[in-house]
């Protein structure tokens, strides 16, 4: 039986004598925890849950254009170039 | 016929509404002693609140939600020879809580053949079975909701019991009483333990041990086969906040409950004590009567959760 954590409210002394004070984190199963013993009593410990990221790669078609982008800004900037030799 | 009349307490005024009904005086007083009889035997726990003085009756029936204040512990007080050195200030920290307050009621009937011939021959052969029945679904129904509360939220707010109040100290018993294996003393020290680690149960005489029927009988067996002298329920009274063993009616088998019987711990508010009064006739041939109550048992707990209550299971 998987046992989850809780939060007591009161305090617990269990059968074998055991006493946890309230506010202290007990391990139970799903079934103990729903017992009438524990009502108003308990607060679940939630865990912590796995948050999946996706990481999308940049798609074809922009690289692409990114690309051509970049060459026509070279192509744009060649003719300055020379006009400044032509200065000189 | 009877109406309903309210006195200035805001309760009903029976001596008012008992003037012109069908019923005559003497089997008012007759139908009283039954009722107060029946109540008594039943609601041990609203008798135990009335002996150890912890009842509220300032509520009316218009109250329908009662509000008390959750207190925190102030810091120490000051020990010096001189007197002068003054001591921390201890401002007092409250929070609110309340609770709503339900009205029981149960209704039965009597046909007009039986009230005309008490009332002509002036006998006393009313049949008392129904109010006696009535009264004891009252009274089952109140202390229902005194172990498990009313189980409906008004404003926000609810009534818990003593079993599921928040902060009532939980115990688990060893193994079930009368299976062979069972420990009765160990887990009543146990709960013992448990209320006095919250600081309370400290006083001598101050506690109510309720246990619920199926152990009834087992706590008369004697506790030792080598002393031989005592029962389980005399020996549980001789712990020393133990006064007595009461039966716990409405308890579910193997569960016992620990109450010290103190104003921070368990206050009873009364809006209407158990009563019965007749409807407005609608039929010439039937009068209808209705017992009714209206209280509500709080189980506190101070402000950092402690309770003077212990809810032991599995016995």
């Amino acid at each position: 039986m998987t046992k989850y954590k809780y939060i007591l409210q009161s305090s617990y002394t269990d059968g074998e004598g055991e006493y946890f004070p309230s506010k202290s984190v007990i391990e139970l199963t799903e079934e103990q925890a729903n017992s009438r013993l524990f009502e108003n009593k308990l607060i679940k410990v939630e865990e912590p849950k796995q948050i999946e990221i996706e990481i999308k790669q940049p798609k074809q078609k922009e690289e692409t254009e990114a690309e051509t982008e970049v060459k026509t800004e070279v192509k744009t900037e060649k003719p300055k170039k020379s006009k400044k030799k032509k200065d000189k | 016929m009877s109406k309903f009349i309210y006195n200035e307490q805001g309760k009903l005024d029976l001596a008012q509404m008992r003037t012109n009904s069908t019923l005559p005086t003497d089997a008012y007083k007759y139908y009283d002693d039954k009722l107060v009889k029946v109540a008594k035997q039943e609601l041990r726990i609203v008798q135990d609140c009335v002996e150890a003085g912890l009842v509220d009756n300032s509520l009316n029936l218009g109250d329908t939600i009662v509000s008390y204040d959750k207190l925190a512990d102030m810091s120490e007080a000051e020990a010096s020879m001189d007197g002068i050195t003054r001591s921390q200030n201890g401002a007092l920290t409250f929070n609110q809580a309340g609770v709503p307050v339900p009205v029981y009621r149960k209704d039965f009937e009597l046909d007009q053949r039986r009230i005309q011939a008490v009332i002509n021959r002036g006998s006393m052969s009313l049949p008392s079975t129904g109010l006696e029945l009535a009264t004891r679904k009252v009274a089952e129904k109140i202390n229902a909701v005194c172990w498990d509360g009313f189980g409906k939220t008004v404003d926000g707010m609810s009534l818990n019991g003593l079993r599921n109040a928040s902060g009532v100290n939980a115990v688990s018993a060893t193994a079930s009483w009368g299976g062979g294996s069972e420990t009765p003393l160990s887990d009543i020290e146990s709960m013992i333990q448990a209320i006095q680690t919250d600081g309370y149960g400290f006083t001598e005489n101050s506690c109510v041990l309720y246990v619920s029927p199926d152990n009834w009988a087992f706590i008369d067996n004697d506790y030792s086969t080598a002393k031989g002298e005592k029962t389980y329920k005399q020996r549980f009274e001789s712990y020393s906040p133990i006064r007595k063993v009461e039966l716990g009616s409405g308890l579910s088998d193997g569960e016992c409950i620990l109450v010290e019987m103190r104003s921070d711990v368990l206050e009873l508010k009364v809006a209407q004590d158990i009563t019965f009064y007749e409807l407005p006739q609608v039929d010439p041939m039937l009068s209808q009567f209705s017992v009714i109550g209206s209280m509500a048992l709080i189980v506190k707990s101070d402000f950092d959760g402690k309770s003077g209550v212990a809810y032991l299971t599995g016995a």
